[in-house]
């Protein structure tokens, strides 16, 4: 299944690998950086869970079990605050 | 957004070889070129100093929003409003993130009406109703949780030997805002230039690279008659002339003009001005700025050049000549150093 960051009314911006956004839902900022800069990149595009997965597991060379659990909760925390499109 | 035309990537192009070398942050700040050394240094590899990363994110920041507003501003009032500085003057830059903003001015046709229909529509007001009285702008606002200002102008801000220009030719003089929000409006280049320059002087004349940098951004080399011929007809002329000659010295190669060679020399090599610098310069914007009317320009610059050796804000006699001594021993110190200077020994 292919997951993608909302594109109505989210505004975000890459400055030295952390990403800055605004979420105009709510007037709310975030700013996200070094694995989670990676997967919203790649949300921003759209990816699968396992490409993100797989993503983590290359760059920062972490066992596969670690970077399910990290992407999951990155996932989440995406969810929880509505900044995934449908 | 705009895509970068040729003659803004030239301009900052150059721009950026004037900034690469500059290593002092507190120049760079005075100058508002933090943002474009921030990037340079990046692209070369440099550390990028933790301030300046901090200023980027804070950039950055306001720079998201900007549309959201101005999109809330254009739904709350439809009347007669001109977008001018700020995300207009950004959106000309090759890289927007360069040139950074903290506030949204707008020149309205109807200020009052414009003001209440925003405040019908959520925006609040901000700061000391106190201190917007006699100004040439209402109260700002703001939208909850949105942090830039938003201020309604009666009229554009020139130094006050100045008349500004009439608001209705100005409302006339507009395009389709170059930050792409729909409806919105800006002064086509060459009045916004001219504005611009015009602007930086009511502060100080050339008193930043960037006021210089904003007018040749947003210049258009085919507009530059337009511009002349409309500074002229706002009584314009001189102050825009020397702004033009000190944008094309030093972004352009062309010779120096009188202005880069005395009062101004903090421009070309970014760092602050000398005590003794900013006294000519308080001496020659009127001077150098005002219409032909030359005989008023040196009264107003006696009085201004006299002054500085008067006694001000209560102080005596004593008191201001000692100021006035310690002005001529830091002559060619920084201005900020010689502030510190002065703090220190009335801490005394």
């Amino acid at each position: 299944m292919s997951l993608r960051l909302r594109t109505e009314d989210l505004q975000w911006r890459e400055i030295d690998r952390e990403i800055v956004a605004l979420d105009g839902r709510d007037a709310s900022y975030l700013t996200v950086n070094g694995s989670g800069a990676l997967l919203w990149r790649m949300l921003a595009t759209s990816a699968s869970r396992d490409e993100l997965v797989r993503a983590l597991v290359e760059t920062y060379e972490v066992e596969a079990a670690t970077a399910e659990a990290d992407t999951d909760a990155f996932l989440r925390t995406l969810s929880e605050r509505g900044l995934l499109g449908p | 957004m705009t895509s970068p035309d040729p003659h803004a990537a030239a301009i900052l192009s150059r721009v950026e070889e004037i900034v690469e070398p500059v290593e002092n942050l507190t120049a760079l700040r005075q100058h508002r070129l933090e943002l474009v050394a921030a990037r340079v240094w990046r692209e070369q590899g440099r550390c990028v100093p933790h301030e300046l990363r901090v200023a980027e994110r804070r950039s950055a920041i306001v720079a998201l929003t900007a549309p959201e507003v101005l999109r809330r501003v254009r739904a709350a009032y439809d009347g007669s409003l001109v977008l001018m500085k700020g995300p207009e003057v950004a959106a000309c830059y090759p890289h927007p993130s360069d040139r950074a903003f903290c506030d949204l001015d707008f020149l309205a046709g109807d200020p009052v009406e414009a003001y209440r229909a925003l405040v019908a529509a959520g925006f609040v007001e901000v700061g000391d109703p106190a201190l917007y009285e006699d100004v040439h702008h209402l109260r700002p606002l703001v939208w909850p949780d949105l942090p830039l200002f938003i201020e309604l102008h009666k009229e554009v801000n020139l130094p006050d030997w100045l008349a500004p220009p009439p608001t209705p030719e100005l409302l006339e003089l507009t395009r389709p805002s170059a930050t792409g929000v729909d409806g919105l409006r800006a002064p086509v280049p060459a009045a916004h230039a001219v504005l611009l320059a015009a602007h930086g002087w009511a502060h100080e004349p050339l008193r930043r690279l960037m006021d210089v940098i904003d007018v040749a951004v947003v210049l258009d080399d085919e507009e530059r008659d337009l511009a002349a011929e409309l500074a002229r007809r706002w009584n314009l002329e001189r102050l825009w002339r020397i702004t033009v000659a000190a944008a094309d010295a030093l972004l352009r190669g062309s010779r120096s003009g009188l202005a880069l060679r005395t009062w101004a020399r903090h421009l070309p090599t970014v760092r602050e001005r000398t005590v003794l610098e900013t006294h000519l310069t308080r001496w020659a914007g009127p001077v150098c700025g005002l219409p032909n009317t030359r005989l008023r320009a040196l009264g107003d610059g006696t009085v201004i050049f006299t002054g500085a050796a008067r006694p001000r804000n209560g102080e005596g006699w004593v008191d201001a000549i000692r100021r006035t001594r310690l002005a001529m021993l830091d002559a060619f110190h920084p201005q900020s150093q010689h502030d510190l200077i002065k703090e220190s020994r009335s801490g005394r």
